[in-house]
């Protein structure tokens, strides 16, 4: 598990914990369990949704760590927007957003929260079914990414726990990554047919950077298409 | 949040504050950071099952570019103004890399804050390869304030100093063109490769709108077999699409006056671009943009002598 602290985001969200594993065998469960988390009402629900308040990722879909980096810096722009363009130049220290508010920020999502928020951002396009078909977890998942937004002062075991607690798989580190991509799937995801078609003299490793670059960009510019 | 609060928030504002500034133009600040992220806190709970997911080097170092607010525009106008036109850049940016056009990668965009992330392409600018000097003479009839060129420390890029002297032939001391010798690449080499860039450009339909030696850069290409180096085009502040041959013709005439004044020795060498430009286009598409470049150059000329 990787654990980044964004100083630029309000403290509440500003830790992002990501975990990739491999030889999952409980995909079909974690679902079930999001989808009674989702329809239960009251106490109960609450603790239901406490439970696998995670976001689930299909691995097979992601290209490198940057692309999940990426899709995570593009949540968060869009869930907590800048409100002016004068940093740096009438105010030289501007004031992270929770300092200057008591209560918790709230972030403004179009989906449930932050962690559906991803799923959204990892799609070229605004469907949030499809963004849940194609990038979440699935019956099938059996490389699973899963992401979590805690506060600074998280204690990185007790959070690796309470993912622990839900996946059975094995925890495997982020240079794995590129290994489980399925480019069919994300040529298709992202319209990569140019790049296949281009001209013989541009190598296979080439043309696998051209549809990374191609890959993270499109994520990159999401909340401006 | 506007309503809840006005304390300005903004948060690229943390990385303004920590980046390096390398350039301060017109219209845009460039600054030069590690990374987005700051180095991870990395947890396994026994061994790792991948020892070496711990020390993957980092080359991703970033540039974030902040076109700042004009004072003398009204504030809603200007926020607006600025983006849109980030907003194009970082859309620019996508669509060319979905095509294969070698650009930097799109990592942040801020448009309300003015900010957009970008892949910091470690290499030279044409102009800086070819001896160009300081930018300058083109952009200083900007009203604001004056061009000021910095350079990246020894410690971001792994380079010393770089040649800032004037006019003329390639110095001694510019390390971009003593590695291309050394690679056995010459400037004809540089020209075609310009060329064939445009064209996979414009083959894409998009119209940079700013095409100068500034905005393209040299990157070294160790792992590939088929190049040593590649053309990385940037600065999309001003891109477009085009509809008409004329459009790519004047893209075609603005380089070639850059040519003209940052590196009048290289002068010919410009005819290098347009054949390779050519060849990338193929014979059809290439002509009727032939056409217009000679009417565009005529209308130049005529421009130049009325004043
Ligand atoms: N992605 C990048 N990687 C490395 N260097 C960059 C990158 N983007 C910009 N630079 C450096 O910063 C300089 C200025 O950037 P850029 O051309 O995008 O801005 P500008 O000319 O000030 O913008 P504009 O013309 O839109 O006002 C470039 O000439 C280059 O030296
Ligand atoms: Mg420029």
């Amino acid at each position: 598990m990787e654990s980044y602290t964004l100083p630029s985001f309000p403290p509440e969200y500003s830790t992002i914990h990501i975990c990739l594993f491999e030889n999952v065998r409980n995909s079909p469960e974690i679902k079930k369990r999001l989808i009674t988390a989702a329809t239960t009402k009251g106490e109960e629900g609450d603790k239901l949704r406490a439970e696998v308040d995670f976001g689930f990722l299909e691995g097979d879909v992601l290209v490198s760590k940057e692309h999940l980096l990426t899709s995570i810096l593009t949540t968060l722009l869009y869930s907590f927007p800048s409100t002016s363009n004068s940093a740096g130049v009438d105010i030289p220290n501007i004031e992270p957003l929770s300092i200057s508010s008591s209560s918790k920020p709230k972030p403004k999502t179009r989906t449930h929260n932050l962690h559906s928020e991803l799923l959204l951002s990892l799609s070229p396009n605004n469907n949030i079914t499809d963004s849940i078909r194609r990038h979440g977890i699935s019956d099938t998942t059996t490389n699973l990414v899963v992401v979590k937004f805690t506060g600074p002062h998280t204690n990185q075991e007790s959070v690796y726990q309470s993912i622990a607690d839900v996946v059975q798989g094995n925890l495997v580190g982020w240079d794995q990554i590129q290994k489980k991509t399925d480019w069919g799937r994300v040529d298709k995801i992202y319209k990569l047919s140019e790049l296949n078609s281009l001209k013989s003299s541009t190598t296979p490793d080439e043309i696998l950077n051209k549809k990374i670059s191609a890959v993270v960009s499109a994520v990159g510019i999401k909340n401006v298409i | 949040m506007s309503s809840s609060s006005s304390t300005p928030y903004s948060p690229s504002a943390y990385y303004l504050e920590r980046g390096e500034l390398i350039k301060q133009g017109a219209e845009a600040k460039v600054y030069s950071l590690p990374s987005l992220f700051p180095p991870p806190k990395i947890y396994y709970p026994s061994s790792p099952s991948s020892s070496s997911s711990t020390s993957t080097p980092n080359r991703d170092g970033v540039i974030i570019k902040h076109r700042f607010p004009k004072k003398y525009r009204h504030p809603t106008l200007d926020t607006s103004l600025t983006s849109s036109r980030l907003i194009f850049e970082a859309r620019s940016l996508a669509r060319a890399a979905k095509y294969g056009v070698v650009v930097p990668r799109v990592l942040w965009v801020d448009d309300r804050g003015g900010c957009i992330g970008l892949e910091r392409v470690e290499g030279w600018s044409v102009r800086e390869v070819l001896g160009g000097g300081a930018e300058g003479e083109m952009e200083l009839q900007e009203e604001e304030e004056e061009e000021v060129e910095l350079y990246m420390p020894s410690s971001q890029t792994g380079e010393g100093e770089r040649d800032v002297q004037g006019e003329g032939e390639v110095e001694e001391g510019n390390e971009g063109w003593e590695r291309l010798k050394g690679l056995g690449v010459g400037r004809d080499h540089l020209m075609r490769s310009i060329g064939s860039a445009l064209a996979k450009l414009h083959l894409t339909t998009i119209i940079h709108g700013d095409l100068t030696t500034s905005n393209m850069m040299i990157r070294l290409t160790p792992d590939s077999k088929t190049q040593p180096y590649e053309i990385v085009l940037i600065d999309f502040g001003l891109s477009s699409t085009a509809q008409f041959p004329e459009n790519y013709a004047v893209d075609l005439y603005v380089l070639e006056r850059a040519f003209a004044s940052t590196h009048p020795r290289s002068e010919k060498l410009y005819a290098g671009v347009l054949e390779a430009y050519a060849r990338g286009l193929g014979e059809k598409k290439w002509k009727p943009i032939e056409i217009k470049l000679k009417e565009v150059r005529k209308r130049g000329r005529k421009r130049d002598m009325t004043g």
